[in-house]
């Protein structure tokens, strides 16, 4: 049936119910129930249809394979006994791809096939293991030291010795009669050892003359047996074959054993870097001059990005992307990089910089940013440090990436992932955060504790004054006979409410003058502690007041300061060391793994609706289904994982809507997907139809406003008003959809559901469309 | 304002009014016709699924029958 058919169909099924409605007068009553019934036979639908996508699901091959590949990629971490060679993990889709696992079969089962993969690997791991230990066994017995980063092979022992049968055939040639060195046979022996050493330096570090002096004597003895690699097995043979060049000796977290971070440092004495700042999100800050990183300074009231003269931005959202979905870190890295890739010094760059300076003829460049995440402050570092971001700038590139676009990477130089990466950076500045706000409160928590200590000891001094002050008024007869006289003026009932006030009032004034004079200072000891107490007690809950905003208020600039001078010291720490920060990468694959349970569990449970959309299955819609908001999510990244991880989730396009809020994202596990999609494009046209709608709107709440009569209802509408004025300016100014990353955003949305999905699959259409013809071209 | 529907609770039912009441109804209406349409579409995947298995296993058969009769 074409969507055509099923719409008409639908729109005539919907005619015919309000017809039916009409017919019947239903009271709100009738319709409750009958709305509840509809409920629970969508529940009961629900079911069936999750039970019938686990059954197709559990037979589908893609889905097999997408089982097989989260495994191999991410699965095993969790199981410290299982380690897979990075390079294997590259190599598993192409063995996927070549149809050497038998994932159509009908008795598949997913564990054995795991188990027996696994096996495969191992053994491939310690094949590969055992000819490097005899090579280097058998080199290190020579006296020299083996520091080559790769685990040696045929391949690699193949080279060394290569060098080693040529520098025996230099020195046993007869020396040039020309040669400087004719005459000189043993510095001639060691210009060529020195030479040769040069050569081998990638394999061994220091001196190698232990090693020339044998081989020279026992050359022979060089031409090992190693134990060729085992290619029975498909699958083994087709690793080995795609990776010939050999397998890299990449650290590995469960050998880590140096030292570990277990917590943030204090922050309170932390120096903030002058230069780096803090600033609000879509401002443009009171100073002269400044770079901003990894963001920009918003829209002004006419809808024009604010660019001004005296500041550089180097962005990659709205539309600062010079390049579709680069990195600010990407962005910082070409811009120090000449043409021929090298750095250009910041001499060569000062004419060009000096506008953006704080101040005339001082070159500071004060550096902002307006958030922190992985990307800001790398971006921050890249632009302080462009040397050192150049020597790392695959491991920060692909951070920033899996940071801003969740596109992972295989295992780094340091034995870390991109993702690896992006959870230590994120959770350890997160930690930071928390560290401050723990600070906060602790401060105020010393104050506080303080300030009740000192209630504690008015209170019992105010305790033994009351007793004092009730001994005399129970035992002083002068005090027990006005006492008693004002008891009787208050009952009785001849005297007018207004004369009985007075004489009560001046009664307890005598009463009160009495226990003056009988009870000396203590009298006014007591008014002063009552006084003391009572500003004690104001103050304590105050400080409460403090305390619980301090545990969830936003950090301040200052703070943030502060933070990022701290990550910024430690970020070349954690390129290089990062099982150092191992506490903060398992918290990380902690929230990973919880969120992609608890996903499954929403999901299941009807919380959370997941469905195509019915006109283009590439778009998938998420939504909340038994509240209003969607629930929270502790991992994106975990998110996304469900969703990539089954068969019928992986789509394109991924639209969250919640509540009045859209978010649209471009899913993919690969950089240059991102760029068949161009968010930017959308972006007008949202804004164009949210301007309509939110006319639209403010005219129908006019127009109700006249009609309205209950004062309360006329109140709600000018109110209803005023915010429909305020979202109108703010989607002007950009405020309402923003464009970040691989992903848009409507913060707020007055347009119709239908609509957007409509201008959403036309747009995505026009760029399916281009990128057919460009890759036909 | 747009309503964004979810599953409404009883005691959020009655606070709407019979306009909103309808339209709640229109949406749930809406909803079980998609799932109908995913259920549908569901079945008829798994119902090709089997005949494609079976015509495999066909095929092996007849292949059986052809490799014996050579023999």
């Amino acid at each position: 049936m074409s969507p055509q058919n099923s719409d008409q169909q639908y729109a005539d099924s919907q005619k015919q119910e309000r017809y039916n409605a009409l017919e019947t007068s239903q009271t709100n009553e009738q319709l409750i129930l009958e709305i509840q019934r509809e409920q629970e036979n969508i529940f009961e639908d629900r079911n069936k249809r999750i039970l019938l996508e686990d059954k197709i699901l559990s037979e589908n091959p893609d889905q097999r394979s997408n089982n097989l590949l989260d495994y191999i990629r991410r699965g095993h971490l969790k199981d410290p006994d299982i380690y897979i060679m990075p390079e294997i993990i590259q190599t598993f889709p192409y063995i996927l791809e070549k149809g050497l696992i038998d994932i159509k079969a009908d008795d598949y089962d997913e564990q054995k096939t795991m188990d027996s993969l696994i096996k495969i690997f191992k053994e491939i791991e310690d094949d590969v293991l055992a000819r490097d230990r005899q090579i280097r066994n058998f080199l290190e017995s020579k006296g020299v030291r083996v520091t080559y980063d790769q685990y040696l092979d045929q391949t690699t022992y193949g080279e060394i010795l290569k060098v080693l049968q040529q520098y025996l055939k230099i020195i046993n040639s007869p020396i040039h009669p020309k040669s400087p060195f004719h005459g000189k046979p043993q510095e001639y022996k060691q210009s060529i050892r020195e030479k040769t050493a040069s050569k081998l330096s990638a394999y061994f570090l220091g001196d190698l003359n232990a090693l020339f002096d044998d081989y020279e004597a026992n050359n022979s003895h060089y031409q090992l047996e190693i134990a060729t690699p085992d290619l029975s097995d498909p699958i083994k043979k087709i690793i080995y074959k795609k990776n010939q060049k050999g397998f890299k000796k990449y650290p590995r977290i469960s050998e880590y054993r140096g030292e570990t971070v277990e917590n943030v440092p204090t922050l309170k004495n932390q120096k903030r870097r002058p230069g780096i700042m803090f600033v609000e999100r879509d401002e443009l800050p009171d100073i002269k001059g400044g770079i901003i990183l990894d963001g920009n300074f918003g829209y002004d009231k006419d809808g024009n990005l604010v660019t001004p003269d005296d500041k550089k931005i180097i962005d990659h959202h709205d539309k600062f992307n010079s390049t579709l979905y680069d990195t600010a870190t990407v962005m910082v890295g070409r811009y120090w990089e000449s043409k021929s890739g090298k750095i250009v010094p910041l001499l060569q760059r000062k004419e060009e910089l000096k506008k953006y300076a704080t101040r005339n003829g001082a070159f500071r460049l004060n550096i902002m940013i307006n958030h922190m995440d992985s990307d800001s402050i790398l971006s921050v570092w890249a632009f302080r440090n462009p040397k050192k971001a150049k020597k790392y700038k695959q491991i920060i590139n692909n951070i920033s990436f899996c940071g801003d676009f969740m596109v992972g990477s295989g295992v780094m130089e340091y034995g870390a992932n991109a993702r690896d990466y992006e959870y230590i950076i994120s959770n350890y500045m997160s930690a930071c955060r928390e560290k401050i706000k723990q600070e906060r409160t602790q401060e105020l928590e010393r104050e506080l504790e303080q300030k009740r200590q000192e209630l504690k000891i008015i209170n019992t001094e105010k305790t033994a004054l009351t007793e004092e002050l009730d001994n005399i008024r129970s035992r002083d007869p002068d005090i027990i006979a006005l006492s008693r006289e004002l008891e009787q003026i208050k009952g009785d009932k001849g005297i007018t409410p207004k004369d009985k006030g007075k004489m009560i009032g001046q009664k307890s004034r005598e009463l009160e003058n009495i226990l003056k004079s009988k009870a000396g200072t203590n009298y006014e000891r007591k008014i002063t502690m009552d006084r003391r107490g009572s500003d004690l007690q104001k103050e304590i809950d105050k400080l409460n007041r403090q305390i619980s905003d301090a545990k969830v208020k936003g950090l301040s600039g200052v703070e943030n300061e502060k933070v990022i001078s701290h990550v910024l010291d430690i970020i070349e720490d954690i390129i290089t060391n990062p099982f150092k920060y191992r506490k903060y990468l398992f918290e990380g694959r902690d929230k990973e793994d919880k969120t992609i349970k608890e996903m499954d569990k929403l999901y299941r449970s009807g919380e959370i609706e997941i469905t195509p959309d019915p006109h283009d299955p590439e778009i998938l819609v998420l939504r909340p289904l038994k509240s209003s908001k969607m629930p929270g999510i502790a991992s994106i990244d975990g998110e996304y994982f469900f969703l990539r991880k089954r068969e019928d989730f992986n789509q394109k396009i991924i639209v969250t809507r919640d509540g009045q809020s859209v978010m649209m994202a471009i899913n993919t596990q690969d950089k240059k997907l991102l760029q068949d999609y161009d968010f930017d494009e959308m972006l007008d046209v949202f804004k164009m139809r949210e301007d309509l709608h939110i006319n639209e709107n403010i005219e129908k709440t006019k127009t109700e406003q006249v009609t309205e009569e209950d004062p309360k209802m006329k109140k709600t509408l000018t109110k209803k008003l005023e915010e429909l004025e305020q979202d109108k300016q703010k989607n002007v100014e950009g405020k309402l959809w923003r464009n970040r990353t691989q992903m848009i955003f409507a913060f707020k949305s007055y347009i119709p559901e239908e609509e957007i999905m409509t201008i959403l699959r036309e747009w995505k259409k026009k760029n399916d469309q281009k990128e057919t013809e460009s890759r036909k071209e | 304002m747009q309503i964004f529907w979810h599953i409404l609770k009883k005691s959020e039912l009655e606070k709407l009014n019979q306009k909103d009441l309808k339209s709640y109804f229109d949406w749930l209406k809406k909803t079980k016709l998609v799932n109908r349409k995913m259920i549908k579409k569901l079945e008829q995947k798994i119902d090709e699924k089997q005949i494609s298995k079976a015509r495999e296993k066909d095929k092996s058969a007849i292949e059986a029958i052809k490799q014996s009769l050579k023999k």
